[in-house]
């Protein structure tokens, strides 16, 4: 059954002479799970808000076309933080039913009602702004189901969290897609999380919908199209020249099977020839020994740590949330004092936190390096240009920072820490709320720094990214360094902290992490039969 | 913590603080300052009253000392200068010792009233309460409570990020420190405005001014508020006779005065009425606990 | 007469019209969520910086929303802003008085910027030293006449000299603060409000 309908749709913002929209046509049938996807500045978010008529009724603007539907919905935004509006959890969830003036006794069953689903009954008076991200989503989408809509409309709801949670964000909205038949509606970046729970895919580009359909034939489509929008095992598979390709590691696998039966392959768990890690032929920069360090004297955040980080390797941070991940790199950054144990650092840090807002408040981006040069009181600023060009950012030169998509935002954050020539560089969660191609410019662009004698340490939850561009990973948990060695030590052992390929790969070789090693064996391989 | 009515408390501790005010005679404001402090007690808070008093201690002694040095009034002389820098000639009496101790308990009376009333009811019930009459009072205040929560978060976070990009925050000078807090504040500043136009969207979304509200918590008024409540009329009344009879009011100028037996009666009766108010408290309290014990 | 309780009784009624025309205004929800915004800054912006007491940038902010805003609304960030960062830091009796002096503050920017639409910045930089110290003053002159007898210029001199170098130190922060980065808060502010387009005017920014 058709709930909404779209005709011939452009709308331009206030002020705007290009359209944010143009000639949408769409229709949305009960029940259906739509995975929106498209670069930023493609209009998803605009097309999100048409629905629930933030868009135009918000911002105004000119709107031509035509729009059915008359069902409420239900939005949930990207960002936890600001969507929240009461103190306390029971009461942020009873404030859509008080603005439509239920009465209080319907109220108390909705409420009670939607924390049973959502399991979030234990949180119910905690306040609001003490909650984890994904704790703060499920409580808005919570308030979405409160309202009693069963049309969600969500904005990259995972983008500020963790995989786990982005996990559990994702379980739930598969329930209300299974169990309660609800329509969902979602735009996301990170297509590995959601592609496989999706029965209908769009893609936008320049306001336009230019793609409509299964995601089966999706696959072909963004094959010839669209390469970095493709789950991670179909882009893999798209590399080898293949018919079909497969959605997910179940059906990946066979087809890796039948490869390798017919051609014979060694499945031995031999190790193959990949660059050493050579460890001992370099000198250290960083130097834990035993620390200790705990914020209020009761309970050690971190516990014992040894650490010895060698110049010039790019090392990953990995562990659960609230680990003592960014404590440690906090320590290491020298913004901790009161800890126990040696901390040697030689030389200077410059360090990038997870939003690159933080940094950004002058009015060109010019004037954002030069503050860090005038504050370090280096007069020299020819390195500005270098840097600029360095990140390819040089051509913003003039702009106001702020105006910038959030993939320039963090390279012009990034560059006003180069600046000053750090040793050691030190990134916390860099790839959050980039899509795929911007993660592949940020690690090469982490290549070519490090090039030049820096030392990079990444804090991320992103094992794609750390297989990718990183030389050694230590694992994180409790405040200890549980292992600690080169990715493809750390990274083949475990269940959770392994890549999309190698999971694909495991059995067959459990040391092929990244596309490039898995090229790299079927290659060899081949070379041998 | 008590769960009164927010009425209740916000009646009684308004006539507490208006009592306070209007009665110069240091029986009634002792009598006032005990009962805040019994009270307090009774709920358990210790700690909050002596953190408040902490805080302005500095303010209520300087008012008992003030007083003396600056009032020339008064028979009953225990210092005598001749020259004082600025003051001149000053002499200290018994009357104006008297008079600053009295100012600086009617000070303290009205700090300690503030917390009293925090404890009276809780913040839950005061939002609901003034939700009913002042809706978009109530929402600003709690978006507000979220905000600064989240700022301060991100103060701290913003901080570090500009030590390590070369700034000192350890100035001497007033200039430079503000110099240095600026990129500070302008980053949330431009943040939090952009932020606030999420924070309506969502508002929007949770179909905000689309009817007229409806309550989720329903207050009610209990026994005990109806207690405090007949108390708090009594106390009314009393405090209106006794504004015709001017018997709260208290000369401590020229000499001071003995206290006349009408007064005293009139103490007596104007206290049996307000301590009742610790019996309901006091009794209110076991049964909410013997209540939980079940 | 009582003057303290006459105050007190008064300020009490003038809050009370305040707030009930405030609820009574029609006010859309970015309106809302912008003064809540505006408050939370200003809120948190009164956690202290640095071991020198009194250099928040809370005044300024309050200033710069009235300034941008217009006085009812600068009046309602100073009042919200201290009403709910109270609730961090401590209510006590200088509450509304806080509340008020804050509130005033605001409101006195929106006015002023009714009578001289291109102020210099040394004129919004004094206006705002000067404030630093009416903010205590305002407290001060309830304590004053409360508690203090008899109501001399001397006894109005020792009770307001105790602080003075708070105050000043609170007038010199201000004027920090609005010397050097005034007009580029204001700038900020009023392209907000354009985008915002709460107030329909065509409005140079």
């Amino acid at each position: 059954m058709e709930i909404f309908k779209i005709r011939d749709l452009t709308y331009y913002y206030p002020q705007e002479k290009n359209p944010a929209l143009k000639n949408i046509n769409l229709s949305i049938n009960e029940g259906e799970f739509i995975l929106l996807l498209g670069n930023s500045g493609s209009g998803k978010t605009t097309l999100g808000r048409i629905f629930n008529k933030i868009v135009p009724e918000f911002y105004g603007g000119k709107i031509k076309g035509n729009i059915y539907g008359n069902i409420e919905v239900g939005m949930v935004f990207q960002d936890p933080e600001r969507q929240l509006v009461m103190d306390k959890v029971e009461r942020e969830l009873a404030f859509g039913l008080e603005n439509i003036g239920l009465e209080t006794k319907y109220m108390k069953k909705r409420v009670m009602e939607t924390l049973s689903f959502l399991n979030i009954d234990d949180i119910k008076q905690s306040n609001t702004y003490e909650l984890s991200g994904g704790q703060k989503q499920k409580v808005a989408i919570g308030a979405m189901l409160a309202l009693g809509n069963n049309f969600l409309v969500l904005d990259e709801p995972t983008s500020q969290l963790d995989p786990s949670s982005s996990a559990e964000i994702m379980t739930i909205l598969k329930r209300l897609n299974d169990e309660l038949g609800y329509t969902i509606f979602l735009i996301e970046q990170k297509i590995d999380r959601c592609f496989h729970l999706a029965d209908r895919i769009l893609f936008m580009e320049n306001g336009e919908i230019v793609y409509d359909g299964e995601p089966r034939s999706f696959i072909s489509w963004a094959y010839r199209y669209k390469v970095n929008f493709l789950p991670s095992i179909s882009h893999f598979f798209s590399k080898l020249d293949i018919k079909d390709i497969p959605l997910n590691i179940k059906e990946g696998r066979k087809l890796i099977k039948n490869i390798i039966d017919k051609n014979q392959f060694l499945t031995s768990n031999k190790k193959i020839k990949m660059k050493k890690s050579k460890e001992n032929s370099l000198s250290p920069i960083i130097e834990l020994k035993k620390i200790n360090f705990s914020y209020d004297n009761k309970k050690n955040v971190l516990n014992n740590i040894n650490l010895t980080i060698y110049q010039n390797e790019i090392l990953g941070l990995m562990g659960a949330n609230g680990s003592g991940k960014t404590t440690l790199i906090k320590l290491i950054a020298g913004l901790l004092k009161n800890f126990r144990g040696k901390r040697l650092v030689n030389g200077s840090i410059g360090y990038l936190s997870q939003n690159p807002n933080d940094y950004l408040f002058n009015d060109t981006v010019y004037e954002e390096l030069k503050f860090t040069l005038d504050n370090k009181g280096i007069k020299d600023d020819r390195i500005i240009e270098e840097i600029l060009k360095q990140l390819d950012i040089y051509k913003y030169k003039n702009k106001n920072p702020r105006d910038l998509s959030s993939g320039e935002k963090q390279r012009v954050a990034l560059a006003s820490i180069l600046v000053m020539r750090p040793d050691i560089l030190i990134l916390d969660e860099p790839t959050r709320g980039l899509n795929l191609e911007l993660i592949d410019n940020l690690g090469n662009i982490l290549l070519d720094i490090r090039k030049k004698e820096t030392t990079i340490i990444v804090v991320t939850h992103d094992v794609e990214f750390v297989s990718k561009f990183c030389d050694r990973v230590g694992l994180i948990f409790n405040g200890e360094i549980a292992q600690i060695g080169s990715k493809y030590e750390v990274l083949t052992s475990g269940i959770y902290y392994s890549t999309q390929i190698n999971k694909l790969f495991r059995g067959y070789n459990d040391f092929v992490l990244t596309e490039d090693d898995a090229i790299n064996f079927l290659h060899i391989n081949k070379g041998v039969s | 913590m008590l769960k009164l009515h927010p009425a209740t408390s916000i009646i009684l501790c308004l006539l507490l603080f208006f009592l306070t005010l209007l009665y110069n005679n240091p029986l009634y404001i002792i009598s006032i300052l005990l009962f805040i402090v019994i009270g307090t007690l009774i709920i358990g808070e210790r700690s909050s009253l002596i953190k408040v008093l902490k805080y302005s201690k500095f303010n209520i002694i300087f008012l008992i000392l003030l007083n003396p040095l600056i009032s020339q009034n008064g028979r009953t002389i225990i210092f005598k200068a001749s020259y004082v820098p600025f003051l001149g000639r000053i002499k200290i009496t018994l009357e104006s010792i008297a008079f600053g101790l009295n100012m600086g308990l009617k000070l303290t009376c009205i700090t300690t009233v503030f917390v009293f009333y925090s404890l009276l009811s809780e913040r839950d019930d005061i939002f609901s309460f003034f939700a009913k009459y002042l809706n978009k009072l109530t929402i600003i205040s709690s978006m507000t409570i979220n905000i600064i929560h989240k700022l301060s978060i991100d103060l701290k976070r913003i901080k570090e990020v500009m030590v390590l990009r070369g700034v000192n925050f350890n100035q001497k000078n007033i200039f430079k420190k503000v110099r240095a807090v600026y990129p500070i504040i302008k980053i949330i500043f431009i943040s939090s405005l952009e932020g606030s136009l999420d924070r309506a969207e969502a508002l929007h979304s949770r179909l905000y001014g689309k009817a007229k509200r409806t309550n989720y918590y329903i207050l009610r008024f209990r026994k005990i508020d109806y207690m405090i409540n007949m108390t708090n009329l009594l106390l009314i009344i009393i405090f209106i006779i006794s504004f015709m009879l001017n018997y709260g009011d208290y000369d401590f100028y020229p000499t001071l005065r003995n206290f006349s037996y009408h007064e005293l009666i009139f103490l007596l009766v104007f206290n049996f009425i307000l301590y009742l108010n610790l019996l309901f408290i006091w009794w209110y309290k076991k049964w909410k606990s013997l209540k939980s014990e079940i | 007469m009582n003057y303290g309780l006459i105050l007190g009784l008064s300020l009490l009624i003038l809050f009370i019209i305040i707030v009930v025309s405030y609820e009574r205004r029609k006010i859309s929800i970015k309106e809302i969520s912008l003064l809540a915004t505006l408050s939370g800054l200003a809120g948190v912006s009164r956690v202290p910086f640095s071991a020198i007491p009194n250099v928040q940038p809370t005044t300024f902010l309050v200033i710069i929303s009235g300034y941008v805003l217009g006085p009812f609304y600068g009046f309602m960030v100073g009042f919200i802003a201290t009403l709910v960062s109270n609730g961090f830091l401590g209510h006590g009796p200088w509450t509304p008085w806080q509340m008020l002096s804050w509130g005033l503050a605001g409101l006195s920017a929106g006015i002023l910027n009714k009578f001289f639409k291109n102020p210099s910045r040394i004129f919004l930089s004094i206006f705002a030293f000067l404030w630093g110290f009416l903010f205590d003053y305002i407290m001060n002159l309830w304590h004053f006449i409360t508690f203090v007898y008899p109501h001399t210029l001397k006894s109005f001199i020792l009770v307001y000299s105790t602080s003075f170098y708070f105050d000043l130190m609170h007038a010199l922060g201000n004027f920090g603060f609005m010397y050097f980065f005034g007009k580029d808060f204001i700038t900020i502010l009023k392209r907000f409000k354009y985008r915002l387009n709460f107030i329909k005017e065509e409005e140079e920014v």
